[in-house]
């Protein structure tokens, strides 16, 4: 624990607090759109023709998008040190995210549980989110 | 891979965090090079070279 609370307490380069400004508005940006497109869809919305509907439905994707974009800026800007953490966490996160769901697919087809496409698509991000910090606190301390 | 930058900096009484300002890099990887959990890339090593004005091979060499 000694060791990531250094990490914490190291000095924000211009990159991070940068890339840290960014993800706070789009992660605003994506908390707003997503509870507006739910209370749209299930209720004004609920009339309106399918691709409206679709558009309406997808509109929260566009932060995480944008989550992307800054995060691929900021791995041009930051040293090669952070960048070999960044892309070692996002690999490992990856491959780990990508196993889950793998196992939970045939786990599904074998019959020993059930979800819905949806379900099991929205959860995708946010799970590969989570695993990211956990393999990135992971890397951060193999190179303390 | 065997680094002497930790050495080199102490004698020119620098800290971790100015060293770190003299190459562009963060402190953090200053930290990784010194205790030998990181290999610097071959444009960083010759930052530190330069930096340094020693030729590479007697800064960092094979374990």
């Amino acid at each position: 624990m000694n060791r990531f609370r250094l990490a914490c307490q190291l000095p924000m380069t211009a990159a991070e607090t940068r890339y840290t400004r960014h993800l706070i508005g789009a992660m605003t940006v994506y908390i707003g759109t997503l509870f507006g497109s739910i209370m749209l869809l299930k209720g004004p919305a609920a009339d309106w023709p399918l691709a409206l509907r679709a558009v309406l439905a997808v509109l929260p994707a566009l932060p995480v998008a944008y989550v992307g974009k800054i995060f691929i800026v900021y791995l041009g800007e930051c040293d090669e040190l952070v960048r070999r953490i960044e892309l070692e966490a996002v690999g490992l996160s990856s491959l780990i995210v990508g196993l889950l769901f793998l196992a939970a697919g045939f786990l599904m087809q074998a019959g020993v549980f059930s979800l819905g496409g949806g379900t099991v698509a929205i959860w995708v991000f946010p799970l590969l989110c989570g695993v990211y910090g956990l393999t990135k606190w992971l890397a951060i301390r193999r190179y303390q | 891979m065997k680094s002497r930058v930790r050495q080199l900096r102490d004698q020119f009484g620098w800290s971790q965090a100015e060293l770190a300002d003299r190459l562009e890099v963060s402190r953090q990887t200053v930290n990784a090079i010194e205790t030998e959990k990181y290999d610097p890339s071959i444009k960083l090593a010759f930052k530190i070279s330069r930096l340094f004005e020693l030729p590479i091979e007697s800064i960092f060499s094979e374990d």
